[in-house]
């Protein structure tokens, strides 16, 4: 293959970008037949005074592509780019050819690791290149794990654009929310919701006739399936349970395969995957999981939720068929420092929004043995979706997770709002407690973004589907 | 012994003739101590050189010593299952080895889940771990140090989290969490010193199921202590040159001696990878050590084989750790040529070494608490001949190999 300018060949690929903070870490290959064997990295013209260096490797599979001789014309390289710098405004450059990084096709990973594996056969030297780049990868075990730098898509952008120019805090909020905000934005979620999911589904493992289906949807973290896997794999209880991970993050499909392959065979638990080529949220991504579902019963959980001891899913499912009209079973759920994150859900008219009923954790943050729960289970106003115990049935009656909470929200109180509509109670119970992740933030009530005007919108849906019961259950 | 009656395989994190690590010497003086007696014993390292034809094992002078070419894929957690390394690979050949007995002397490099494949491979193997530091419990390279340079006490997902704010707490909870459950595979835990075993009982594993081991010492045939040369006292510095060995802490002591006292020490440092710290570091070390002139001799690295002839030119040796230490290879080693210690008086210095009895203790980190040590044995130079009688022979390497075998067999 010949270029322009009757150069001969010259190719220059980026496989796969890592973003640190203001830092880039660059791994890909480059490809000469001509004298330009040397590349250089510029943004918007200016040459980077900072890039720390390349590390090369050989790259023999393409050398033998293209016909290549030596070394010298062929190469992978990682490097790192140390200047405040965007990724559209970098351009690689080789003799007097530009190759701009926004023409390129990559992954995006937040893990050196992975990176590291590509970076040839010599990984502690790609490793120690890493390291004096100022990254901590050495033999201490430390690893830089970033969630993907994310861009908003269209819809999204969309969402974000009209909510913007949302005033809160104004009279009659309430009013142009309803009547003009909430049916613009669902105007576009619905297109989005509508749209045609291709899925794939992986069985690792048989599991049949299981008495329990669990379904755990998995967005950004893909490790928390190892977590879990690992310790349930430890009890017995969990032999005769389908446990099914719905994937609801296309970019990581091959990620979460290789890491199946692994997690299967070294613990040798019986798993689904379903692989989604659309992000549905958490509510699509539950619907899908429990039309997989072989077990009359399901259990929905979160993947950041690891148990606390063996046999807890016996007693959760003996619980559940003891207690009268138990339509939803919840968990008590703990930090890691054994302090409340769940002992149920109620609904909360919030002062700064007249009008407008949140979902209010009680006791969120108390030291657990201080709330002396012991035994049973208490019946609740509602119990949140990183654990609902139901029947399948009585989810697919109801319909399964409302599906336009924009970005997902609400649609666990919804379907406990859903499920006592239909004359069912709602448990959380004492006996299942279980360890729920959630990541350090700042108070929700603070902050005033597109998001969190997103979460009064939705929360207006919320309640304008169920004001009467709302009113009847808070009374 | 008859093949495959009894069966030991000892896994060791890296082999001694590339990665000279105290745990790796210590692992590959079992095995030879075991072969010598005939025992049928397999020694696998993990190694970083690249195997042929991208196999995950090579042998090493004979067949009984296996390199394992892998490495860990999530070394947060210690995780290796992204290859087949494990669950293939060395499934299929644990299979043919058959042990009766795995003693592994780290599980890191290797990847955590390897305990899970022994356990799963053979249900009724025995298998032992020696832990070498606190890897299990701390992140920061297992030290007990926070990243703020301060000793830590105890960790906990919050405390970890601000000595590395990018990992959630949740993340440090998963960690141990994950460590804890592949642990449950392990029958009985090797400590080399209490101190150790009282930091894994404190995190939380049952104290019945750790046993206090020292590592053994090959003999030593006593040279003639060579006596100092008129009044100067010889202290002699061995090991790496890192932050955590507390080199800066020595350096700066004796800056803040007496000149008359500074005039009648000689220094030797013996000790690698000073080239591979962290600048800032290396600059500091390089002008303390020009500051101090005629004092301090750098002679770099040195190999074990040399230390009981370099031990016997000298008349104190300084371990000034800035972490606790599990149990320094570097005492037990001056214990055989009986030369007394002055050590930073926490977790397994302070152990190994009782203070006025068979060395002298100096506050962590304190270099004015440890010139105020040295200026006591330059002055008073009886101590010296005092404090080296009470030393006892440590356990050498045969009696080390007697409590395992009785350990593996009980």
């Amino acid at each position: 293959m010949l270029s322009l300018l009757g150069l001969s060949l010259c190719r220059l690929n980026v496989d796969m970008i890592c973003q640190h903070g203001e830092q880039l870490i660059l791994l890909g290959w480059f490809a000469s037949k001509s004298t330009h064997s040397e590349i250089a990295v510029v943004n918007s013209g200016q040459s980077f005074g900072s890039v720390r260096g390349i590390f090369k490797f050989s790259r023999d599979d393409v050398k033998s592509r293209f016909s290549l001789s030596s070394d010298e014309q062929c190469f992978g390289f990682l490097l790192v780019v140390d200047e405040p710098c965007k990724p559209e405004d970098i351009k690689f450059k080789a003799g007097i050819l530009t190759f701009p990084l926004c023409k390129q096709v990559y992954t995006c990973t937040s893990n050196l690791d992975e990176m590291i594996a590509h970076a040839g056969d010599d990984t502690e030297k790609a490793q120690a290149f890493l390291t004096n780049g100022g990254f901590d990868v050495d033999a201490s075990g430390a690893t830089i794990v970033r969630q993907p730098h994310r861009k908003l898509d269209k819809d999204l952008d969309r969402i974000k654009q009209r909510l913007d120019s949302f005033e809160l805090h104004t009279q009659g909020y309430l009013q142009t929310c309803k009547e003009t905000v909430l049916p613009e934005v669902h105007k576009i979620w619905k297109a989005r919701v509508e749209r045609k999911n291709n899925y794939s589904v992986k069985r690792f493992g048989q599991c049949s006739n299981p008495i329990l289906s669990v379904i755990v949807p998995l967005y950004g973290r893909y490790d928390f399936m190892q977590h879990q896997i690992a310790h349930f794999s430890h009890d017995e209880a969990m032999r005769g349970v389908e446990l099914i991970y719905v994937l609801d993050d296309p970019q990581l499909t091959h990620e979460l395969n290789v890491a199946s392959k692994g997690v299967f065979e070294t613990f040798k638990l019986p798993f689904t995957v379903i692989f989604s080529s659309l992000n549905l949220g958490y509510a699509g991504a539950n619907n899908l999981g429990v039309e997989v579902a072989q077990a009359d019963h399901i259990l929905l959980l979160n993947s950041d939720i690891i148990p606390t001891r063996s046999g807890w899913i016996t007693d959760y499912l003996e619980q559940f068929k003891t207690l009268p009209d138990c339509g939803i079973l919840g968990a008590t759920l703990l930090y890691e420092d054994s302090t409340v994150q769940h002992v149920g859900m109620e609904l909360y008219e919030d002062e700064s929004f007249p009008g407008i009923w949140v979902n209010h954790h009680p006791c969120k943050g108390v030291p657990f043995s201080l709330l002396k729960l012991t035994g049973g289970c208490s019946e609740v106003q509602m119990t949140t979706g990183a654990a609902m115990l139901l029947k399948k049935s009585l989810f697919n009656e109801l319909g399964g997770f409302e599906r336009m909470y924009v970005l997902g929200d609400f649609e666990d109180s919804d379907l406990c709002l859903k499920a006592i509509n239909a004359g069912k109670k709602i448990y959380v119970s004492h006996d299942v407690v279980l360890y729920h992740l959630e990541r350090l933030s700042q108070n929700m009530l603070e902050s005033g973004g597109w998001k969190y005007k997103l979460t009064i919108m939705n929360a207006v849906y919320q309640e304008s589907r169920w004001r009467p019961l709302i009113e009847r259950i808070t009374a | 012994m008859t093949e495959n009656d009894s069966r030991i395989l000892i896994l060791s994190h890296g082999h001694p003739d590339m990665d000279k690590g105290g745990a790796e010497v210590a692992a590959y003086n079992m095995f030879k101590q075991l072969l010598c007696r005939d025992a049928d014993v397999y020694f696998m390292a993990r190694s970083g050189l690249v195997p042929h034809g991208g196999t995950a094992f090579s042998t090493h002078h004979s067949e009984r010593e296996i390199l394992f070419h892998t490495t860990m894929d999530d070394r947060f957690i210690f995780s290796n299952i992204k290859t087949r390394h494990l669950w293939q690979e060395f499934r299929d050949l644990l299979t043919l080895l058959k042990p009766k007995v795995v003693h592994l002397h780290h599980y890191f490099l290797f990847g955590l889940e390897v305990l899970e494949e022994i356990r799963k491979a053979f249900p009724n193997v025995k298998v032992v771990l020696t832990l070498h530091e606190y890897l299990g419990i701390c992140h920061n390279k297992g030290l007990m140090v926070k990243t703020n340079g301060r000793l830590c006490y105890r960790a906990s997902p919050r405390d970890c989290h601000s000595c590395f704010p990018e990992k959630q707490p949740g993340d440090f909870f998963l960690r141990e969490q994950y460590i804890k459950r592949m642990f449950a595979n392990v029958d009985t835990f090797v400590a080399p010193s209490k101190f150790l075993k009282e930091r894994y009982v404190e995190w939380g594993i049952s104290p019945t199921l750790i046993k206090v081991i020292e590592n053994g010492q090959e003999h030593v045939s006593l040279s003639n202590h060579s006596e100092k040369s008129g009044e100067v006292c010889r202290l002699a510095f061995f090991g790496q040159i890192n932050p955590y060995k507390g080199i800066d802490t020595l350096l700066n002591a004796l800056t803040q001696l007496p000149k008359s006292v500074r005039k009648k020490i000689d220094v030797e440092i013996h000790g690698a990878n000073l080239e591979k710290q962290p600048g800032v570091f290396q600059e500091k070390v390089q002008s303390l050590v020009s500051k101090l002139g005629k004092a301090v001799k750098l002679f770099g690295p040195y190999d074990s084989r040399e230390l009981p002839a370099l031990l016997s030119q000298v008349d104190w040796v300084v371990v000034p750790s800035t972490w606790w230490e599990n149990s320094p290879m570097v005492i037990q080693e001056a214990f055989s040529s009986k030369v007394p210690l002055i050590v930073s008086d926490i977790g397994g210095m302070a152990e190994k070494v009782e203070d006025g009895k068979t060395g002298l203790h100096f506050r962590a980190g304190n270099s004015m608490d440890l010139a105020r040590v040295i200026e006591k044995v330059v002055k008073d130079s009886s101590l010296r001949g005092k404090l080296s009688e009470n030393i006892k022979p440590p356990m050498s390497i045969e009696q080390c190999v007697d409590e395992h075998v009785a350990l593996y067999f009980a």
